[in-house]
């Protein structure tokens, strides 16, 4: 054994030390230790000793608990409570036996049905996944709006106008093509859950979570809202104008969303009409690399004095993605924000200073637009740098995945962007689990990089899929619930009742959710 | 405490949500107090059988935490009993010759014979915490764990664990000591081969 370990202390020291450790000191017992430790080499080299055999313990591996030990605990407790009724019985005189049969017999029916009611509810978890699957995939549209008659109105007033989603239209395919899929019969929405990869099933559980959180009001609603989707006279119509609403409000910010929810269906199709409106722009006024350049060195100057007027006053969700921001993208980002807060009066004065920065028929162009208008066109620009930079793609694909990041960029990011504490969790997990892990973080957490560059100026990372928007710009503003490691909530149980699990077996349909472990000793 | 309250008036549900809440934590638990993991999903499904025998017993403005592992400590008394009874103690385990007689000196030999002259990694240390935390006297575990990992005080120990608060401060004294001796000779030396490195 090595001779350099600190010697040992008296038991009056020892315990003063590790209650001490444990803060179970009085402050002045406190006050009185930190003072020897200021002063006594060897008291502190033994209060470290203790701390670095205490902190050691966290080395202890995790126990980890599978699907079926609650089930089976559930299933334990229901015998025992109808064995205990049968004892009391048998326990009793023949008379009182038979004067109170009929009372146990109800009880012991009770705990019967009690049971069964349990079973069958444990076991159609995955039946209640997969026939509230629409619902449950697309809970974040549906939950958006109250009546179908929003997604009529809208879909009448967009009849004039563009999305600004619509040019991708790879991606409102795909959407419209998994609507299909989990709207349709149970074999394919079977096939559409087993093909999906870990992430997307880590987001369906999120989902099934949240929808399984709703009253039982709201999710009849939900589920109502869906019928009404599928048996309207244009079905199909209005399933593309709610999944192109959806990928439009993807790009919106919180607050917008939010606003646009508390409005009065007419109103709020209004606004949306208006929004996507200014979100087009003027496609004369659409900039060159070069113009957006000359447009920026411009502007530099008033951005500066709207940076000092109102950044304390942006929501910490607009100061945390300013710090992503780079370039033009950043300064119209804060001239927006400020034209808010300012009503537009500092923004009307900057008006000549970008029609100066123009070029001479854009210039033209530009000053005939009403001063609403001249605003539009900044926002159209902000999306026209978005789009550039396949932000409303990466937003979308939140949803859909799959997420891609290189080995070499997860590697990075965990040199570089995961602490200390976090790598020692990670390099305790199995291989696959800590990949996978870290892939989650790497979505949830790595700093955008590059939205102020242009196409073909992206550096060394891959843009696509990653790093996706921040939760505050997801659709529900941020409350769709995430799984992280430690995150009790249970995902869907897909066992299913006997004779379906082995029709499905035999047709090789699998569990098509893991359920995430907790981590670390006793879980925290 | 809601959630126990709801089990106490027969809330299946509750029950439920209260198992899931707690599987995790109570299995843990039972696997480093009876230092078989084989045995310890038996044992936390006893401990949640029991609490729902006990459940009208359970007392309003009591810590349900505290409750469960005062059950969870005598379940997992009775098993180390049980397997005592039948010499399955296997817990220091190993044949060390002139060791055999004391498992913390045992446990000590242990990571002193695994102390690296490189950096050792996780799963050795784990091993070595394991054995450590395995040579502790069955109170001492108890005091441990519930401390380390279930975050109780010293007065909630006290509570699970029928004794004084001074009684668990003298006992969790003497434990950390005995983990000292077996840990951090093996940890020395793995921080001064890291900052080499």
């Amino acid at each position: 054994m090595s001779t350099s370990q600190p010697s040992q202390p008296q038991p009056e020291r020892l315990e003063q030390i590790v209650a001490y450790l444990d803060g179970e000191l009085s402050p002045e017992e406190s006050a009185q230790v930190e003072r020897r430790l200021a002063t006594d080499e060897g008291f502190r080299q033994q209060l470290q000793s203790f701390d670095r055999a205490w902190t050691a313990l966290d080395a202890l591996p995790a126990a980890t608990v599978n699907d079926d030990f609650s089930k089976t605990t559930m299933e334990l407790v229901v015998d025992a409570a109808n064995r205990k009724v049968i004892e009391k019985t048998q326990a009793m005189p023949v008379l009182r036996q038979q004067k109170l049969l009929v009372t146990a017999l109800v009880i012991v029916g009770s705990a019967l049905l009690g049971a069964a009611t349990f079973r069958l509810r444990w076991e159609n978890r995955n039946e209640m996944l997969l026939a509230d699957l629409p619902v449950i995939h697309f809970v974040d549209v549906y939950s958006q709006f109250r009546d179908i008659n929003f997604l009529v109105q809208l879909d009448h007033a967009m009849r004039e106008n563009v999305w600004v989603a619509e040019a991708k239209e790879e991606v409102l395919a795909s959407e419209v093509e998994q609507f299909k899929m989990v709207s349709s019969d149970q074999i394919s929405r079977e096939t559409w859950v087993e093909q999906l990869d870990p992430d997307q099933r880590d987001s369906l559980r999120a989902r099934y979570n949240r929808f399984r959180s709703f009253s039982p009001d709201e999710k009849d609603r939900l589920r109502q809202l869906h019928q009404q989707l599928m048996s309207a006279e244009n079905p199909e119509r209005l399933q593309e104008t709610m999944l192109q609403y959806q990928m439009w409000l993807n790009t919106l910010e919180p607050g917008e969303q939010f606003e646009l929810r508390k409005m009065p269906t007419t109103e709020r199709v209004e606004r949306v009409s208006w929004l996507t409106q200014s979100e087009q722009g003027d496609p004369e006024l659409v900039l060159t690399r070069e113009e957006m350049g000359g447009l920026s060195s411009a502007l530099k100057p008033h951005v500066d004095d709207a940076k000092r007027r109102v950044h304390s006053q942006l929501t910490p969700g607009q100061q945390e993605r300013l710090k992503h921001m780079t370039g033009l993208e950043k300064q119209l980002s804060y001239l927006a924000w400020t034209s808010r807060r300012e009503r537009a009066r500092s923004i009307n004065r900057l008006f000549p200073v970008i029609s100066e920065a123009l070029p001479p028929e854009k210039r033209d162009r530009f000053d005939q637009l009403q001063p609403r208008a001249k605003v539009a066109q900044m926002f159209a620009w902000k999306k026209q740098i978005l789009e550039a930079f396949g932000n409303l793609e990466a937003r979308s694909s939140q949803r859909r995945g799959p997420r891609e990041v290189s080995q070499q960029e997860l590697e990075k990011f965990f040199d570089e962007g995961v602490d200390a504490g976090t790598k020692e969790e990670l390099l305790a997990m199995p291989r696959d689990k800590m990949q996978q892990e870290l892939r989650r973080m790497y979505f949830g957490t790595w700093p955008r990089r590059g939205w102020g560059m242009m196409p073909g100026e992206r550096g060394d990372h891959p843009r696509r899929g990653g790093p996706p928007p921040r939760r505050e710009n997801l659709p529900d503003g941020g409350h769709r619930p995430q799984f992280r490691p430690g995150d009790r909530r249970e995902p869907p149980d897909f066992d299913q009742p006997r004779g379906q699990r082995e029709e499905r077996r035999r047709r090789g349909f699998r569990s098509p959710i893991d359920a995430p472990q907790d981590q670390g000793p006793s879980g925290g | 405490m809601r959630l126990m309250l709801q089990v106490r008036d027969d809330d299946a549900g509750a029950f439920e949500e209260l198992v899931h809440r707690y599987q995790t934590r109570l299995v843990s638990l039972m696997t480093h107090l009876v230092g078989r993991r084989d045995m310890a999903e038996d044992l936390a499904q006893d401990v949640f059988l029991r609490i729902y025998r006990a459940r009208k017993r359970y007392l309003p403005g009591s810590k349900f935490s505290t409750w469960m592992y005062t059950i969870a400590r005598n379940v997992a008394s009775n098993a180390l009993r049980g397997l005592a009874r039948r010499r399955e103690v296997n817990l220091v385990g190993r044949d060390s010759g002139e060791t055999a007689g004391n498992p913390l000196e045992a446990a000590a030999v242990d990571a002193s014979g695994l102390m690296p002259t490189r950096l050792l990694d996780k799963a050795e240390l784990s091993e070595v915490v394991r054995s450590a935390i395995e040579a502790l006297s069955e109170r001492q575990r108890m005091a441990v764990l519930l401390n380390k990992f279930e975050h109780l005080s010293y007065e909630e120990i006290a509570e699970v664990m029928q004794l004084t608060p001074s009684a668990v401060k003298s006992l969790l004294s003497r434990a950390r000591s005995n983990l000292r001796d077996v840990l951090d000779p093996y940890l020395q030396q793995g921080t001064k081969i890291e900052e080499i490195e």
